[in-house]
């Protein structure tokens, strides 16, 4: 039904799949992800071009349709890598739900495009279907209590540089 | 004289003034002219009585037909020079209360923006709308009344009394007995008629604030779903109006028919005691004709003096109920008749400054702070800690309720509106934005200081590089010129044109290639995917009306076209599968305007479009009948294949399109050669904003990346070709809409900043001025004010970032209304208190 004579899917479509996939999208109703798959946007991004920048509020939330990006943090001139996002990766969940400071820079490695969905458009999805936040909130408690898992086994073991893979968790 | 009137009405405020004070004031002339023309009036209405009893008398009973012939006459005069005259009262009438009614509005108004803020935050717009509107209607209509109708209507009775006492004083004492009577029960119902009137002010008050509320509120309204709630909050009210209203129209109709009872009473004694005389032979059936006639003419003015005595009552009380409501003491003087603004030293001592609310809680507790000139602080505190409140005391936007606050030695709290105006400059969180274009929101503030005449026809007129200048020191200047660029030119300023053409040509020569990936250039041998499919068969800008995209599916020669270059049914495919799309997403949802934005289907034609879904389900191509197809043709020719993502659009049939570009051409030149404007290199289109010209192209992309090269290589080419500040005056006229919201928030903060900066105060007062800023604004807004405005104006700054406040030459922290650490950035930090535990907690 999304796809025309020549089997051809339109950007609607593949949205809607891709939204399907992703975790803290998967148990809300057809009718809402629906809404979801039409406002969210497609944005290319050069090698070198800031998806975002640390310290600024986007409101956005993406998903990495193709290339790579790298997320930094930047102290005081100094610029520390923290980890690299790649195709069908997806994060920015939390600053869809509230106003929030973004804490790290994502800079395009190659060239990357990405489905991003804003703070406004998912509002008004909310607006149609008050219980999406509810649903995304299970999914995000899921995700809090799966990293402090895994920063307590860092813990444990004493493997300080495992840490590092809870640093971003605002990003989830 | 003059000039003496003007001064005491200023200080004597209009909320003091006793509606009666209305009367005379500037109307003395025409009020002395319509006693004038009263006292004629009344003259003159006596005259018929006069004729009618010599007619009886004279003429009828001595059968004489010349002297009917003359009373006849000269009764008839006199009729007709009463209504001339008036019909002139009333003009005066109307004239003297329209005019009242406006200056009790003007004042009041003039009144009303001077009032403290702390008024406004416990006052709805609507009640001050409904005031202003409504209540002051009745007031004007009886200082318009005050003179005209209680001296009409007394002398006119008193003129036909003492007539009557001349006829026969008996009968004529008999037949004015009625008038004590109502003189004693008619006052007695007015008593319930001004208590509900009053009641119904309070509630119309009401109602026009629950109004506003609930509009302003709509989207918190529309969001939970509460329109129940609302609904009966409202209904409630109205509800109680009605009920009130006809109580009070009840006790309204009551006193009209009290005074018509007695008036009836009237001729029925005339009848009992006249009769019983003309019997007797005591009276002559002339006097008893002018009699009775006279009690039905006495009908007329003493209605009137009901209803004026009823226009006065209901007056007053709406008059005091609304100047009560506003009698608020007005703290700060607009300016001082006895001197001119000050030009203040700008050093600021502030001690032991208290700012308590009414409850009793201590906003700002036994402040202490010396400012010197040229200094930059940064007041800085946990949310509720007193620093914008101090920021605002300073700025005489609030009025500390003890202590001291000086600027130059002079009290804050003496000061005129028009010193602080002079002096300062206030930048506030959510700076209001007017109606109107950039520029005029730009030249706000500079106007207010300098006077709206000086700056539009004196010498206080702005260069266009002072403009300039303070756009691009609050960072607007790329927005103003992106406004500009996305103008699309009128007729007027054609000679633009050949400009743009040449600027189009260098474009091209010079970004062309670098730009290929994010832009779609006008090319004819390419399909374009950021333009509907009706433009991408044109491929020009319609002139002949015909042509034009609403029109194109009822032009004949259009859908013939599209017959014989085999485009209709592959069209027909992909309107259907838009509408069946756009309907299966959106059938159920509560329609907003931004769902509609990927769908060709605007938000009102969605039910009809479901309708036709609904329609032809099940049904193959061919069964659709006509109507139908025109409305799926037309969906098909607006489709925009790179913004409406529901749809794909199949290869073959953009090949086709191609196909048809060529053929198209060449029909349409044969048939109609001047229908279309082709989209050619040397050729303007109007219908495209001047950026679009330039590029001859459209952006493809919404990435704000992509967007800022685009704009850097515009701006080196409008400098090249000397045009930038050209495309900056006509981005100032960019209209702002209401309340800005054609601007981002940013955009809003950015304009209030440069509108600071232009009026270039000596102190500044920025109140979180810079929130809505992106990090890198931020941080050129905040280089600028410590590098540009170093040492030329103080700059007290409340700032919720804490990395911006190293700049600052002293940091004030507050916490609970007191200020608990003051010193510079270094010394905060070396100190390890709350500073330091705040920017800790921020990093």
């Amino acid at each position: 039904m999304n796809t025309n004579d020549s089997g051809e899917k339109s950007e609607f479509a593949d949205n809607l799949n891709i939204f399907r996939q992703i975790d803290f999208f998967s148990q809300i109703s057809i009718d809402g992800m629906k809404l979801f798959a039409l406002l969210c946007k497609r944005q290319f991004y050069e090698a070198g071009d800031y998806i975002f920048h640390q310290g600024d509020d986007d409101g956005c939330s993406y998903y990495l349709l193709s290339g790579k990006a790298k997320l930094v943090l930047k102290n005081d001139d100094q610029e520390y890598f923290i980890r690299e996002y790649k195709q069908e990766n997806y994060f920015g969940v939390l600053s869809l739900m509230t106003p929030m400071v973004k804490h790290f820079s994502l800079v395009a490695t190659q060239d990357t495009n990405c489905m991003v969905m804003t703070r406004d458009a998912f509002s008004k999805v909310v607006d149609q279907f008050p219980d999406i936040p509810f649903k995304i909130m299970k999914s995000i408690g899921q995700s809090v209590s799966q990293a402090e898992r895994k920063c307590i086994i860092a813990f444990e073991s004493k493997k300080q540089d495992d840490f590092l893979n809870i640093l971003g968790i605002s990003l989830i | 004289m003059a000039l003496e009137g003007k001064i005491d009405k200023i200080e004597v405020p209009i909320v003091k003034r006793s509606l009666t004070s209305w009367i005379f004031d500037a109307n003395v002339k025409l009020q002395v002219m319509l006693v004038a023309i009263i006292l004629l009036t009344v003259a003159i209405r006596v005259v018929p009585l006069e004729m009618q009893k010599r007619i009886v008398n004279e003429a009828i009973n001595l059968r004489k037909i010349e002297l009917l012939v003359i009373y006849c006459s000269i009764y008839l005069v006199a009729v007709v020079l009463a209504s001339g005259l008036k019909l002139i009262i009333n003009i005066i009438q109307t004239k003297i209360s329209q005019k009242a009614t406006a200056e009790m509005r003007k004042q009041l108004y003039h009144h009303i923006l001077n009032m403290p803020l702390s008024f406004f935050r416990n006052t709805q717009p609507g009640t001050v709308v409904n005031s202003l509107i409504n209540e002051l209607t009745i007031p004007g209509n009886f200082v318009g009344m005050a003179v005209a109708v209680p001296l009409t209507n007394i002398v006119t009775l008193i003129a036909f009394f003492i007539y009557l006492v001349i006829l026969n004083p008996v009968l004529a004492v008999i037949s004015f007995t009625i008038y004590p009577a109502m003189l004693y029960f008619i006052p007695l119902l007015q008593k319930y008629v001004n208590r509900d009137n009053r009641k119904r002010v309070n509630t119309s008050r009401k109602l026009s604030s629950k109004i506003v509320e609930s509009i302003s509120g709509i989207h918190e309204v529309q969001a939970n779903g509460a329109f129940a709630i609302e609904n009966n909050k409202f209904d409630s009210i109205v509800d109680a109006l009605r009920k009130i209203r006809i109580k009070w129209s009840i006790y309204k109709f009551a006193i009209k028919v009290t005074s018509n009872f007695f008036i009836n009473m009237g001729p029925f004694l005339i009848f009992l005691v006249g009769g019983y005389l003309a019997i007797n032979g005591q009276l002559g059936l002339g006097a008893l004709v002018a009699f009775l006639s006279a009690q039905e003419k006495l009908y007329d003015p003493w209605k009137e003096l009901i209803e004026f005595y009823q226009v006065y009552q209901d007056g007053s009380v709406n008059y005091n109920k609304t100047m009560n409501y506003f009698d608020v003491e007005i703290k700060h003087e607009l300016e001082s008749n006895k001197r001119k603004p000050y030009e203040l030293d700008v050093s600021i001592n502030v001690k032991n400054m208290t700012l308590e609310t009414k409850e009793g809680v201590k906003l700002l507790n036994n402040i202490s702070l010396d400012i010197a000139p040229g200094e930059q602080i940064a007041l800085v505190g946990f949310s509720g800690s007193g620093k914008s409140s101090l920021a605002l005391c300073i700025a005489q936007l609030y009025d500390y309720t003890s202590g001291h606050a000086n600027i130059g030695n002079q009290e804050i709290s003496k000061l005129t509106r028009a010193d602080m105006t002079k002096n300062i400059g206030l930048v506030s969180q959510s700076p209001f934005i007017f109606d109107g274009t950039i520029k005029e929101n730009l030249m706000y503030s500079y106007t207010a200081l300098h006077g709206e005449d000086c700056v539009l026809e004196g010498d206080c007129k702005p260069e266009l590089d002072d403009l300039v200048h303070v756009l691009q020191q609050s960072g607007l200047f790329v927005d103003i010129l992106r406004f500009g660029l996305m103008t699309i030119v009128e007729q007027s300023s054609e000679d633009l044109i050949p400009v743009i053409i040449r600027m189009r040509e260098n474009f091209q020569n010079e970004f062309g290639d670098s730009l290929g990936d994010r832009v779609e250039f006008f090319d004819e041998k390419q399909f374009l995917s950021y333009a509907s499919i009706a433009d991408n068969i044109i491929f020009g800008a319609p002139v002949a009306e015909e042509f034009k995209n609403h029109n194109l599916v009822k032009n004949k020669f259009f859908l013939k076209f599209m017959d014989d270059s085999d485009l209709t049914r592959p069209l027909l495919s992909l309107g259907k599968e838009i509408a069946d799309q756009t309907v299966d997403i959106l059938k159920n949802i509560r329609h907003d305007k931004m769902f509609f934005e990927q769908s060709p289907i605007k938000l009102e034609e969605f039910d009809q479009y479901e309708n036709i879904v609904i329609q032809i389900q099940n049904k193959k191509l061919h069964q659709i009948n006509k109507e139908q197809k025109t409305r799926l043709l037309e969906l098909a020719l607006r489709f925009l294949p790179g913004k409406h993502k529901i749809a794909v659009i199949p290869e073959f049939l953009t090949n086709l399109i191609l196909e048809g570009r060529y053929m198209f051409r060449e029909k349409i030149l044969q048939k109609n050669p001047n229908a279309i404007a082709f989209f050619k290199n040397d050729q303007y289109i109007h219908s495209q904003t001047i950026f679009n010209n330039i590029l001859f192209g459209i952006v493809k992309t919404t990435n704000p990346v992509a967007q800022d090269k685009i704009n850097q290589f515009m701006i080196a080419l409008l400098i090249g070709e000397d045009f930038l500040e050209k495309m900056i005056e006509i981005g100032m006229d960019f209209k702002v809409g209401t309340k800005g919201n054609n601007l981002s928030g940013g955009q809003q903060q950015k304009l209030a900043i440069a509108r600071t900066f232009l009026k270039s105060p000596p102190i500044i007062i920025l109140d979180e001025a810079t929130s809505a800023l992106d990090n890198n604004s931020q941080k050129r807004i905040q280089s600028v004010l410590s590098r540009h405005w170093k040492g030329k104006s103080t700059i007290i700054a409340v700032v919720h970032r804490l990395d911006i406040v190293k700049d600052y030459d002293r940091i004030v922290f507050l916490k609970a209304g007191k200020i608990v650490e003051l010193g510079t950035y270094d010394e905060l930090m070396d100190k390890k208190g709350y500073f330091y535990e705040l920017a800790n907690e921020h990093k």
